[in-house]
């Protein structure tokens, strides 16, 4: 691979309408080769709409959305030849109940030019891949939710995407088809490399999926990057276990004099444990807070500094965006 | 496109073509091709051999004029009924269902989707509605003049409006609904509207011939004359011209937001 990428998807200021509902806000994020890409958000977000626009299915009211360097939406020569290279997992399965597994696989490659002569090859490996090589020729109405789901992963798989786009693939699956079509996926991603764009309202598929998350709301992006980076932008959190010595309490005037340090944001004092909310991360905003404890006399049992979970900077970011859009009404 | 490779709108169309190898298609299609051949061959005897004692005149004419009733309205009919059949699956369900906004993601266009779906069925109804009109052709003319002495009078203009211009009649109103589907917001509309267009024609269009039947027997004038000929052409061919306006504004951002 050449140390300078170009990215398979851009988005630019991309705005969208819906009649009178402003679906899309002026998003705009980049999707390198070989990376993950999760797009998270509530129900009505834009995620939808985001996959639409990038699969030439909707034209953007203003801004660009690229994808291998071209406009998907113009329905010409190019970009026949563009929509080969990406396989689509829709939120609904829309595979072809009365057609066996293998006659949907076969329908598909015929579409997307594969050459007869390698589709039934072609089938049966991504059958095999997604653990559906007993059922090669039964309908796929007699097939569960979570084998269906399999399929159409199958499906977009067949067409050896450069690029695989899931909408809420494990979406209305019961736990137990959700694990095995996220243990799947995840195997997918590791292995074989693909560059992936998933929506997902499950965070945790997404921190085992992608290395890339946008979070967006309202058709607006509250936060983008890396998930690592996102977890760095993050207020560091600490909890300290403390003990009392001879029934004494915690001394409002330590409550105080520890909130009104420059690097504390919150503190929240629950029974025996202080949990404190920094500004900044490091060992000596710690350093000084254990010092005041320990000088008050408290004895401290433990400290552990914890990391926030996707989840939590997800409420955290649409909480802040709630309150923002709250306060300028 | 690569020479080797086989257009996308061909691979939908022979895919649409598949619904030959469902039970309930051949069933249909045996059901209503024997209700059309037992309304125009055998149900009429017993009527005009009534009438051939009373007035033999007016019963050659009765003959005539249900071979002509046929022309005008029956394979328009059969047409839209097989088709309103076959669209359910072919358009309502493959919108409603979202296949159709999946098929969008391939390498196939918006018309490609539309034009492949109307040929296969096209394909699957035109040969059918040829083949249930040779049969009641063939049928009346050789159970007539053997039962009854009287020949069905068969002439090119019943031909060309059974066999070509009826067909492409409904042929027209069938693409033109199937491009509705596409557009409009709710597709199950389009698929009452068929129905009702499909029972109209067949019972309002059956009632109408009857009554002009009945008018046109006092001074035993044709009721398939060249004028109505032309009528039928000149109405095929506007149909045509609006599918055609229709398509060049088919929008596929409007389409895929009347999916959503």
């Amino acid at each position: 691979m050449s140390e300078f990428k170009q990215p398979v998807v851009i988005f630019s200021d991309v705005i969208k309408h819906f009649g009178e509902v402003q679906a899309l806000r002026g998003i705009s994020f980049e999707l390198f080769p070989g990376e993950a890409l999760a797009i998270v958000g509530h129900n009505g977000a834009g995620k939808t709409t985001s996959i639409r626009l990038l699969l030439g299915l909707l034209k953007p009211d203003s801004g660009t959305v690229n994808v291998f360097g071209r406009d998907p939406y113009p329905e010409d020569e190019p970009n026949r030849v563009l929509r080969r290279h990406i396989g689509v997992v829709q939120e609904e399965d829309r595979l072809y109940l009365a057609m066996s597994a293998e006659e949907n696989l076969l329908f598909w490659l015929s579409l997307y030019g594969v050459p007869a002569n390698r589709q039934k090859e072609r089938a049966s490996s991504v059958l095999s891949m997604v653990g559906l090589e007993q059922r090669v020729r039964r309908k796929v109405g007699t097939f569960s939710k979570g084998m269906r789901r399999r399929l159409a992963i199958a499906r977009a798989l067949a067409v050896e995407p450069q690029v695989l786009i899931l909408d809420e693939p494990t979406v209305g699956l019961d736990p137990e088809a959700r694990v095995e079509v996220r243990k799947l996926l995840e195997g997918l991603v590791h292995q074989k490399g693909l560059t992936l764009l998933i929506t997902s309202h499950d965070l945790n598929e997404v921190e085992k999926l992608c290395e890339k998350l946008l979070l967006i709301d309202s058709g607006q992006v509250l936060l983008a990057g890396s998930l690592a980076e996102l977890r760095a932008g993050q207020q560091p959190e600490l909890s300290i276990k403390l003990v009392f010595k001879n029934g004494n309490t915690f001394p409002d005037w330590l409550f105080q004099e520890l909130t009104a340090l420059p690097f504390v944001a919150r503190l929240a004092l629950e029974g025996n444990l202080l949990t404190v909310i920094l500004n900044q991360g490091g060992e000596e905003p710690i350093g000084q807070i254990i010092a005041r404890l320990t000088g008050a006399g408290i004895g401290i049992a433990a400290v552990e500094p914890r990391q926030l979970t996707l989840e939590e900077i997800y409420l955290q970011t649409t909480e802040n965006h709630k309150r923002i859009v709250h306060e300028k009404k | 496109m690569k020479k080797n490779e086989t257009n996308p709108m061909l691979v939908l169309f022979r895919k649409e073509l598949s619904i030959v190898r469902q039970p309930t298609y051949w069933m249909s299609c045996l059901f209503m091709g024997g209700l059309v051949v037992w309304i125009y061959v055998f149900s009429p005897i017993e009527s005009i051999q009534t009438m051939t004692q009373a007035s033999p005149q007016i019963a050659s004419y009765m003959a005539t004029s249900y071979a002509q009733m046929f022309a005008i309205l029956q394979p328009v009919w059969l047409f839209l009924l097989t088709w309103m059949f076959l669209a359910t699956e072919a358009f309502t369900l493959e919108k409603t269902d979202g296949r159709l906004e999946m098929l969008l993601t391939t390498p196939l266009r918006l018309r490609e989707v539309w034009a492949g779906k109307c040929l296969a069925l096209l394909v699957l109804i035109y040969p059918y509605v040829l083949l249930v009109t040779g049969l009641v052709f063939s049928l009346q003319n050789a159970i007539w003049p053997t039962r009854l002495g009287i020949a069905p009078g068969i002439n090119s203009l019943v031909l060309l409006i059974s066999l070509f211009v009826g067909p492409l009649l409904a042929f027209g109103v069938g693409a033109l609904l199937g491009l509705l589907t596409l557009r409009v917001n709710n597709a199950n509309t389009i698929q009452s509207l068929t129905f009702i267009l499909t029972f109209a024609v067949g019972f309002g269009g059956n009632y109408g011939l009857i009554a002009l039947q009945k008018q046109a027997m006092n001074n035993l004038s044709d009721l398939l004359t060249w004028p109505v000929f032309w009528v039928y052409l000149a109405l095929a061919l506007a149909l045509w011209l609006v599918v055609w306006l229709l398509l060049r504004g088919l929008n596929k951002d409007h389409v895929v937001q009347n999916m959503a």
